[in-house]
């Protein structure tokens, strides 16, 4: 009885493991987007599916980046019927989706991967540290909304919870050298 | 710069100053749901990216709820700021003469109001009760029936109810021609009135000159919800504005069972849970929490009143409606405007039977109450009366005078929508007709002859005046009119001749 309850256990830590692996390879807001219209198809399926023909109906030819790895992390796509533990799986990716929190930057150019994960990282680490000093929560997700528009200053301008962060570049010149310390060296 | 215009710069200012943003994120019109604005407080003001401004109604730890005072929508999606102000309208002296909207701009395009002092809080806190006093002084309505029968005092909240087209309006448009020629500040808030009856209003207080003692604060039934919510609130902290002035204000709120319909609809649309007659549970609330801020005052030995007539509407004659009741609650008393009484052609049609005054006696000195209570006491009589000989009982001569007297007082009670008369004249005219040397033809006639040579002839005024302040009572002035009635009459004929 206590051996199955810890089989139970394991199997339910190591879905939610891999749910989160495939989460973070969702870092944009489209992303997330993407991974829900996919999830509405496979819950409409009855019988068995063919998930590149289903990928393909609804995101044409090109396949988003994430498609692979989840793919190969839940074995009853590829097998066409989904078990138990595929949908939760699934379920746990969007579970985390809803409760993830949104950060919308502002900027002039398409942000690479490697800079998405380090600014995800960056929040996450900073916020969670601060939040499980002071409540012992749960580590929180977050999720990048990138809005670029042609025109916009070089730098970027973060909105996390309803707050600002401006790091337009022209702000922080500006503040900098108006800064005690930069007329005190120099002039 | 249009008023979009500024709204825009001031969502860029406000985005700058406060360093927070909020998101569009759900509209049910004029309801929006924000998600952000971390700090935001309730009634806080927010500014949209696109122009258009609101005011905070609620707060979940999900999301904030904002009521949109404009009727062109906004976009999901779209960027809020907050202000970090509570909603605020200007006052000053230069509102005099205006008509405003619950914005506190001019409801004449590109009109720009000059002489405004400050910006209040429309949401402010009743004062307490170390600043006020008991209502003491009378307040004229220049209507006799009320005047004579169910006194008002300045400070008093009393509720105007009846039909529609029953005269509530009109009777409420006398009572500031009255007090607008005493010196009083009027305030007429027009709720979600037709902007044609608001016109009316604006051009009878022209045609008999007050109009630099009034302030219309309206709303068209076309204007966005929330400035038709807006609308008493608005009104009421420019009475309070005069009133710390040391000034003393009529405020009337035409019509607050409007009101309540406009914010039974915003409840709805903002998932209020509906109570009686789907109207939500503190529709009571935001009616005392307006209506407490009138009153009678004293602050620092600055004496000053707001009077508030708030009107309300009801269906049939049924004054027991919800929102009727709960008005009724909170006023000191209640002017009913009856239907079959209109249809009888009585002008002003209040059934005094039906109408209270909680406060008002007590402010009338005992000349006025003397005739109060004889009047009271006729009325009562003659309806008897009137029930009596409808058996078809023989008439004897008590119950003939008695009748032939109660056509001679409504003959006197009887008043057009523009006619207004002075407390001394209806002192001095009822007095002629109680001791029968008027008849009921004349009696229409006289007054108005009296009012105009009291207004222009300071001999007469002083006479009257004179006449009636020597008297300690109505008894004593029965005698002094009964020996010098001739004389009156005779000046009133000559000087108006």
């Amino acid at each position: 009885m206590k051996s199955d309850m810890r089989d139970i256990k394991d199997k339910s830590k190591n879905n939610n493991d891999t749910g989160q692996k495939i989460f973070n390879s969702l870092k944009t807001k489209s992303d997330s987007n993407q991974f829900i219209r996919l999830y509405n198809a496979l819950s409409r399926y009855v019988g068995e599916f063919n998930i590149d023909k289903v990928v393909e109906e609804i995101f044409g030819k090109e396949k988003p980046h994430w498609a692979e790895d989840l793919i190969n992390n839940v074995p009853g796509l590829r097998a066409g019927i989904l078990s138990e533990s595929d949908m939760s799986i699934l379920n746990s990716i969007k579970e985390k989706i809803n409760n993830s929190v949104i950060v919308r930057i502002e900027m002039s150019f398409k942000p690479s991967d490697q800079f998405m994960d380090k600014v995800i990282n960056i929040i996450k680490n900073t916020y969670n540290s601060s939040i499980s000093n002071a409540s012992g929560e749960n580590s929180t997700n977050f999720m990048l909304d990138i809005h670029v528009k042609e025109g916009f200053e070089p730098g970027a301008v973060f909105y996390i919870k309803g707050n600002i962060l401006d790091l337009r570049l022209r702000r922080i010149v500006t503040s900098y050298l108006l800064s005690h310390n930069v007329v005190e060296r120099y002039l | 710069m249009s008023l979009k215009d500024t709204y825009r710069q001031s969502f860029i200012d406000v985005v700058e100053k406060n360093r927070e943003i909020g998101f569009v994120e759900e509209i049910n019109h004029p309801i929006v749901s924000i998600k952000g604005l971390p700090r935001a407080v309730c009634n806080e003001v927010v500014y949209f990216e696109s122009g258009c401004i609101g005011m905070i109604t609620s707060l979940s730890n999900r999301n904030l709820q904002v009521l949109l005072f404009a009727n062109e929508s906004v976009k999901v999606g779209e960027k809020v700021a907050r202000s970090g102000d509570v909603f605020r309208v200007p006052v000053g002296e230069g509102l005099l003469g205006q008509v405003i909207t619950p914005l506190g701009t001019s409801m004449y395009q590109n009109k720009v109001i000059p002489g405004i002092e400050e910006y209040r809080a429309t949401d402010s806190i009743p004062l307490p009760i170390n600043l006020r006093e008991r209502v003491q002084s009378p307040l004229e309505t220049g209507v006799s029936l009320i005047d004579m029968l169910i006194p008002l005092g300045k400070g008093q909240r009393e509720l105007i109810i009846g039909d529609g087209n029953t005269g509530k309006t009109a009777f409420v448009l006398q009572s500031i021609l009255r007090q607008a020629q005493l010196g009083t500040i009027c305030i007429y808030a027009a709720i979600a009135k037709k902007k044609s009856s608001i016109k009316k209003a604006e051009q009878l207080f022209e045609r008999h000159k007050i109009k630099d003692n009034t302030i219309i604060v309206g709303s068209g039934s076309s204007d966005p919800i929330a400035s038709v919510y807006l609308t008493p609130y608005v009104a009421m902290t420019v009475a309070e504005y005069f009133r710390d002035k040391g000034r003393d204000v009529l405020l009337i709120l035409d019509d607050l069972s409007t009101h309540a319909k406009y914010y039974r609809e915003i409840s709805l649309i903002s998932r209020k849970f509906p109570g009686r007659d789907s109207y939500p549970g503190d529709v009571f609330f935001i009616h005392a929490r307006l209506l407490e801020r009138a009153g009678n005052f004293n602050i620092n030995g600055r004496k000053s009143s707001i009077t508030c007539l708030p009107v309300a509407s009801s269906i049939e004659g049924d004054i027991t409606g919800y929102i009727q009741t709960n008005l009724m609650s909170i006023t000191d008393g209640h002017i009913f405007f009856d239907n079959a009484i209109f249809k009888e052609g009585r002008r002003p049609a209040i059934n005094y039977f039906l109408s209270v005054t909680r406060v008002g006696r007590q402010t009338q000195n005992s000349i006025r109450w003397g005739i109060n209570r004889e009047l009271s006491s006729f009325l009562t009589l003659h309806n008897k009366t009137e029930r009596f000989i409808h058996f078809g009982a023989e008439i004897n001569e008590g119950i003939k005078s008695t009748l032939e007297m109660g056509k001679k007082v409504y003959k006197f009670l009887e008043q057009g929508s523009e006619d207004v008369y002075s407390a001394n004249i209806q002192v001095i005219l009822f007095t002629l007709l109680w001791i029968g040397v008027l008849d009921d033809e004349k009696i229409q006639d006289y007054r108005t002859k009296a009012q105009v040579l009291y207004d222009k002839d300071n001999t007469f005024k002083n006479k009257i005046d004179e006449l009636i302040n020597s008297s300690g009572d109505f008894n004593n002035l029965l005698g002094k009119v009964s020996a010098s009635y001739k004389d009156l009459i005779n000046y009133i004929e000559e000087g108006s001749a």
